[in-house]
């Protein structure tokens, strides 16, 4: 497996705040690579730092087998970034703006252009400036996906962005298929649930998982156990149990290794009273607040 | 290439209309410069529009610069240009092509057009056209520095307000016309040396390492370098270094004690306890002309006893032991003379007792007379490639005279009878002005009589150590209370 992009204890200090501690994450080749977690986690810090707009601390970034701080305009035009943040030159027209990237990449396809200006019926004599955030978004993506970057940076591409918008730009990142890798840092979890490959959960600056998204589903469960009369919750419950919570005589709580395989006889270790277990599969944003909440305690 | 075209036709599209701006304002200062009325006055001059162009004029320079510098911030971190696959050469060259294009290629051909309508061929004076380059890179090089350091124009705004007013309280007079009588004293070229060459490093390691804390740090070390070199450098080290650098030919000069008899008073220091005259004659090749600076002096006692004597416009008259010292040249020809002014009696008094030694050192600038005198009414050439012209303004008659290499003060006047006038620059009736900006040297006179002006060009600078032994001080003086 191919490593298109790799952090080694990277680390970020803004004065005294640590905005990264230790990140460490790998992106293989061909995937779609989440970076969730909530706002100031340091999802927008790690990418500037591969992109070398940010030093790091401490630690290392390696982008296409570079170190991040390395990086030539040979590596560059290969790589794509858009970022909700990065300040487009706004005054330029559409046409302008398309017309002055080309210049810049070699790899340019004007075909690529031309069929993202139809699609996103993007307005070319328009300037940047008077635009919607979802045309600039659709507009700095094509002056990206013109050149089939090898791999993508995406920071928060959804935020603020209508639903229809939204499907047009996650289709227009699946459609780059497996010769794009991307990178992508949201806290827009539904979407990325639908073609994320891998996600990284990152809070306070440190990774507390990285995992593929299929694992990922099969591991967390929501489970409620009605207790039996005068049963009491355990005092010792699994570590693997987040957010062990008791209303009544129903228990709930988050399973983050559950296996079919030993799940009944837990159970029954545990709650050797219960009436009734369920277990629910949990969406991505499910998972994501139950993390959350299990960090804050 | 193809990148740096690109990032300066973006610039330039960009930036038209500041670019249409400055240009302008640089059509306006041609114009007036190259239309000002024959010997006009420096000091009406200094007050008038014309001036303020000469401060106007950088400031839109200095902000073209950093509207340039900001089209591609180098502070931050959320630019668009970051992660384009642009080196920082593409970049730099591309800023560079921009200040040249729109600020130094249109100064270029302004001075040359200045020169050519105040009757100098400009074809002849193109080193003089690429030297007033150099000082226009003095103000470039700095504004580039302080743009790639700033988040945006508002913060470059204020930070060039900031230094100005910090150079303005530190120097003081802030002479866009410049009035000064002595060039050997580099203290302040010197500073800007250090400034360009920080704003520089500072530049390069911006551009290549985005690293704007260092930069900063850079930025700030080259700031109090300079102002130190400004404030505390000595004159020994300048004169040694102007000097250095500007050797005069010829040999060497002596100095020993001449035989004139001090006639009047300098009269700069009304309220002295006493002024002493002393005539010195500067032994040396004939063929120069020699103006004498003071460096450092001191007075020796016979019983060992040292006074050191402060270079007159250095003095501070509330010091106890204040002492002045003022070598001063009367007419072409004459004596120089060695002017000491003692502000305090008690230590004039202690000094009379008996006879000292004097141990000084001096910078002396060697000159030589280029064309030929001019008389009254006859235009043009007064120096050779100088240009002037007499206004007739009853009762007196006033003098103006341009010049490309020759500076003001190096021009000399004489009545018809030959007599030089050297002695009314003292009271006020020459005055030259070299506006930063023009690539003229301009002066103006007035006399009572018909005046023939010669100019007189530097040939370089010696410094000299001397020693004149077993000085009567009561022999010399010229005024006592």
């Amino acid at each position: 497996m191919n490593v298109m992009l790799r952090t080694d204890r990277l680390a970020k200090k803004f004065g005294r705040v640590e905005a990264l501690e230790s990140l460490t994450v790998e992106v293989p080749e061909g995937s779609v690579f989440a970076l969730v977690g909530p706002n100031g986690a340091g999802k927008s810090t790690t990418m500037k730092i591969c992109l070398n707009m940010l030093r790091a601390s401490s630690g290392t970034a390696e982008v296409l087998g570079v170190d991040s701080r390395k990086l030539s305009p040979a590596e560059l035009a290969r790589v794509g970034y858009v970022s909700e943040s990065r300040q487009l030159p706004e005054w330029m027209t559409v046409g302008r703006f398309l017309a002055y990237c080309k210049e810049f990449y070699p790899a340019w396809h004007d075909t690529a252009v031309a069929e993202f200006v139809r699609t996103y019926e993007l307005p070319l004599d328009r300037t940047l400036k008077s635009l919607s955030r979802g045309q600039r978004v659709k507009a700095a993506l094509a002056a990206t996906l013109a050149y089939h970057p090898s791999l993508l940076f995406l920071d928060e591409p959804f935020s603020n962005l209508d639903v229809l918008v939204r499907d047009q730009v996650i289709e227009t990142i699946l459609a780059a298929g497996t010769e794009t890798t991307v990178f992508l840092a949201s806290h827009d979890l539904a979407e990325i649930e639908s073609f994320a490959t891998h996600v990284a959960y990152i809070d306070q600056g440190t990774v507390r998982f990285t995992e593929e998204m299929g694992a990922l589903s099969t591991r967390f469960r929501s489970i409620e156990v009605v207790m039996g009369d005068g049963a009491a919750m355990p005092a010792r419950p699994p570590e693997t149990w987040l957010n062990l919570e008791q209303a009544g005589p129903v228990a709930r709580f988050t399973d983050s290794r559950f296996s079919a395989a030993e799940h009944d006889a837990q159970m029954r270790r545990v709650f050797p009273d219960a009436r009734e277990v369920n277990v629910s599969a949990m969406p991505l944003r499910s998972i994501f607040v139950a993390l959350a909440k299990s960090a804050k305690k | 290439m193809r990148l740096v075209l690109q990032i300066f036709r973006k610039d330039t599209e960009r930036l038209r209309g500041a670019i249409l701006l400055t240009l302008a304002l640089l059509a306006y200062w041609t114009f007036r410069d190259a239309t000002l009325p024959w010997g006009t006055d420096p000091r009406l001059y200094d007050a008038g529009p014309d001036n303020w162009l000469n401060l106007a004029l950088p400031l839109a320079w200095a902000v073209l610069i950093a509207l340039a510098i900001q089209e591609d911030s180098l502070v931050g971190d959320r630019r668009f240009w970051v992660a384009l696959p642009c080196g920082w050469k593409p970049l730099i060259a591309a800023k560079a092509m921009f200040v040249a294009a729109f600020i130094h290629l249109p100064y270029f051909i302004a001075t040359a057009i200045i020169l050519g309508a105040r009757g100098f061929n400009p074809t002849a004076h193109l080193p003089h056209l690429l030297w007033k380059q150099a000082v226009l890179l003095a103000l470039t090089i700095p504004a580039l520095g302080a743009a790639t350091l700033v988040r945006n124009v508002a913060h470059f705004l204020l930070l060039a307000i900031a230094l100005a007013s910090a150079v303005v309280l530190r120097v003081r007079d802030f002479n866009l016309i410049e009035l000064r009588g002595w060039v050997w004293d580099i203290r302040w070229e010197l500073a800007l040396i250090v400034v360009a060459l920080g704003a520089a490093a500072v530049v390069i390691f911006q551009f290549i390492r985005r690293s704007t804390r260092i930069s900063r740090t850079i930025g700030v070390l080259t700031a109090i370098a300079a102002a130190c070199l400004y404030s505390w450098l000595p004159r020994n080290a300048t004169a040694a270094v102007s000097a250095a650098f500007s050797r005069a030919p010829g040999g060497d000069v002596t100095v020993r004690v001449g035989s004139e008899t001090p006639r009047f008073s300098f009269g700069t220091w009304r309220y002295n306890a006493a002024t002493v005259r002393i005539p010195l004659v500067l032994d040396g090749d004939e063929s120069f002309e020699r103006q004498a600076d003071q460096v450092s002096l001191e007075i020796v006692t016979a019983d060992g006893n040292r006074y050191n004597v402060t270079p007159a416009r250095d003095i501070n008259p509330a010091t106890r032991e204040a002492v002045a010292a003022t070598l001063y040249k009367t007419p072409a020809g004459g004596a120089t003379w060695e002017v000491l002014d003692f502000v305090h009696a008690d230590v004039w008094n202690r000094l009379r007792q008996g006879r000292v030694t004097l141990r000084g050192r001096m910078i002396v600038e060697y000159e030589q007379a280029v064309g030929r005198a001019m008389l009254q009414a006859e235009e043009i050439h007064c120096a050779g490639n100088a240009a002037s012209r007499f206004t007739r303004l009853v009762p007196i008659v006033s003098l103006g005279c341009d010049s490309v290499e020759i500076g003001g003060r190096n021009i000399r006047f004489s009545d018809r009878a030959g007599a030089s006038l050297q002695e009314r620059r003292v009271s006020l009736s020459h005055f030259p002005a070299d506006p930063w900006l023009s690539p003229i040297h301009r002066s103006y006179a007035f006399f009572t009589s018909d005046v023939s002006p010669v100019g007189y060009a530097s040939r370089g600078f010696r410094v000299v150590d001397y020693e004149l032994p077993n000085i009567d001080l009561n022999q010399f003086v010229v005024e006592a209370r």
